[in-house]
């Protein structure tokens, strides 16, 4: 059997203890327009006003606001103890839908012990990255910006 | 950070084809750009609970166990969780730096806005779910029953597989918390380290020595000291084994002996539960006035059986015998 740790980072890796990240969820998924690699480009602005928060991404622009996540997360990343600089490829593939749904659906599935840990190394743990407890939420479907001349990514 | 670094410009020029008001907005906005890497094979969110967010931070043991089939748990110190990995259909983001709206407030222009450049380090479709689920201990009794224990006579020969805590922790989904209750519940002895179940025979003889030892003492039944049953029977058996046993079949009364030594009583239900199995496992089958008759007689003085006892146990009344 496999015992997996989930565990702090050491005093080498990081000075300050785990940092928080924020997370922006929206409907739907981002592709590129026009087909380009998407590393590194650019997604979108996001602005504040008072009650909440814009996002303007492409065409469209969305509402929402910000929110604490009712449960935290961890951002876990992938180690072995034996090659620490090493990123192992994680078996989990997540699902990458191009297409843009409407309702959010959400599935549910059991995971395997062997998506988690590297079967050549009995040595995989899970090191705290960082921690999410705040999130800027879109709820609302994007709504398209209608104008005259549209403007590529 | 790749691509055209925005100015002031670009920004107001997406606003107003936003139709936005800039007057509405507060003076810090926000470009969001694709890491380099921002498919993140390397990262992994889980949603945990405040309390285990907190055992992490503490430093205490967290760990998912399985097998390599196995569906995944993760165990603290005292629960137990499903993992479960929760699709959407929405994207989540992941940001390591934002400014949040009470921080978006001040600028460093009179007017106009201030552009922060923030990195998306991964968008994620699915993130791990925990539910909080009973431990996987079934595998427990059958492991146990791979080597009972039948003496110490028979200790020096034994070659059959062993386990301490930790090895258990290594096969069982388990919490130690949860893995410590089931071996009780089995009645397990930790033995030189390693946990055992007693043999039936084994168990009922170590019994049948204590309970001779206390006819023979003339102890009151509701006044047998602990220590003195340890120390005379010791050479017999060990003396782990001797006190979890004698654990189990008697309750303290709560005075002591003038040197100061606890003292107990017979826990007459379990005694009569254990003595009833005794007398059926052999048998299977017994007339039920003939296993009453049997059975009172079997229990030690003072003691009266009681059908409902058998409750305690694994057996099962039928109705016609």
């Amino acid at each position: 059997m496999v015992q997996i740790l989930i565990r702090m980072p050491t005093s080498e890796d990081s000075k300050s203890g785990v940092p928080d990240w924020a997370v922006v969820e929206l409907q739907g998924d981002l592709e590129s327009k026009s087909g380009q690699e998407m590393h590194g480009s650019f997604v979108g602005d996001l602005h504040y006003t008072k009650k909440g928060a814009i996002l303007i991404i492409g065409h469209h622009i969305l509402f929402g606001k910000t929110v604490d996540v009712d449960k935290p997360f961890i951002v876990l990343r992938k180690k072995n103890s034996l090659t620490e600089h090493h990123h192992e490829a994680n078996m989990l593939r997540s699902q990458k839908s191009l297409e843009h749904t409407q309702e959010e659906e959400a599935s549910e599935v059991s995971v395997s012990i062997e998506n988690l840990y590297d079967k050549h190394n009995y040595s995989t743990y899970y090191e705290v990255h960082a921690i999410v407890r705040k999130k800027i939420l879109f709820k609302t479907r994007p709504k398209p910006i209608v104008t005259n001349v549209p403007k590529k990514l | 950070m790749a691509g055209n670094v925005r100015t002031e410009e670009d920004v107001r020029r997406l606003l107003h084809l936003a139709k936005l008001d800039e007057e509405d907005l507060k003076p810090v906005v926000q470009s969001f750009y694709l890491a380099q890497d921002f498919t993140r094979e390397d990262l992994k969110l889980m949603e945990v609970t405040p309390d285990i967010l907190n055992q992490i931070l503490e430093g205490e043991r967290v760990i998912i166990r399985g097998d390599k089939s196995d569906p995944a748990v993760l165990c603290t110190d005292t629960q137990t969780y499903d993992i479960k990995e929760a699709g959407t259909s929405n994207s989540l983001l992941l940001l390591p730096s934002v400014v949040w709206p009470d921080e978006a407030e001040t600028n460093d222009k009179d007017d106009g806005i201030t552009i922060a450049s923030q990195e998306v380090a991964g968008i994620f479709h699915n993130y791990l779910e925990l539910h909080l689920c009973r431990p996987r201990v079934q595998k427990l009794r059958y492991l146990m029953e791979e080597n009972l224990y039948t003496g110490k006579e028979y200790e020096a020969d034994n070659v059959d597989v062993k386990y301490t805590f930790e090895d258990l922790l290594n096969v069982i989904q388990a919490s130690p918390k949860e893995l410590q209750t089931a071996l009780r519940e089995l009645q397990a002895c930790c033995i030189d380290g390693f946990w055992r179940m007693l043999d039936f025979d084994y168990q009922f003889s170590v019994f049948n020595h204590i309970v001779n030892l206390v006819d023979s003492n003339s102890w009151p039944s509701d006044g047998i000291p602990l220590q003195a049953v340890l120390d005379t029977l010791e050479d017999l058996i060990p003396r782990k084994i001797l006190e979890e046993c004698f654990h189990w079949y008697t309750e303290p009364v709560g005075r002591t002996t003038p040197e100061g030594y606890d003292l107990y009583r017979w826990n007459e239900d379990k005694i009569c539960a254990f003595l009833g199995e005794v007398i059926l496992r052999p048998t299977g089958k017994f007339n039920l006035e003939e296993f009453l008759y049997t059975w009172q007689s079997t229990v030690p003085e003072g003691i009266t059986t009681n059908l409902n006892q058998l409750k305690v146990g694994n057996l099962a009344l039928s109705s016609t015998d």
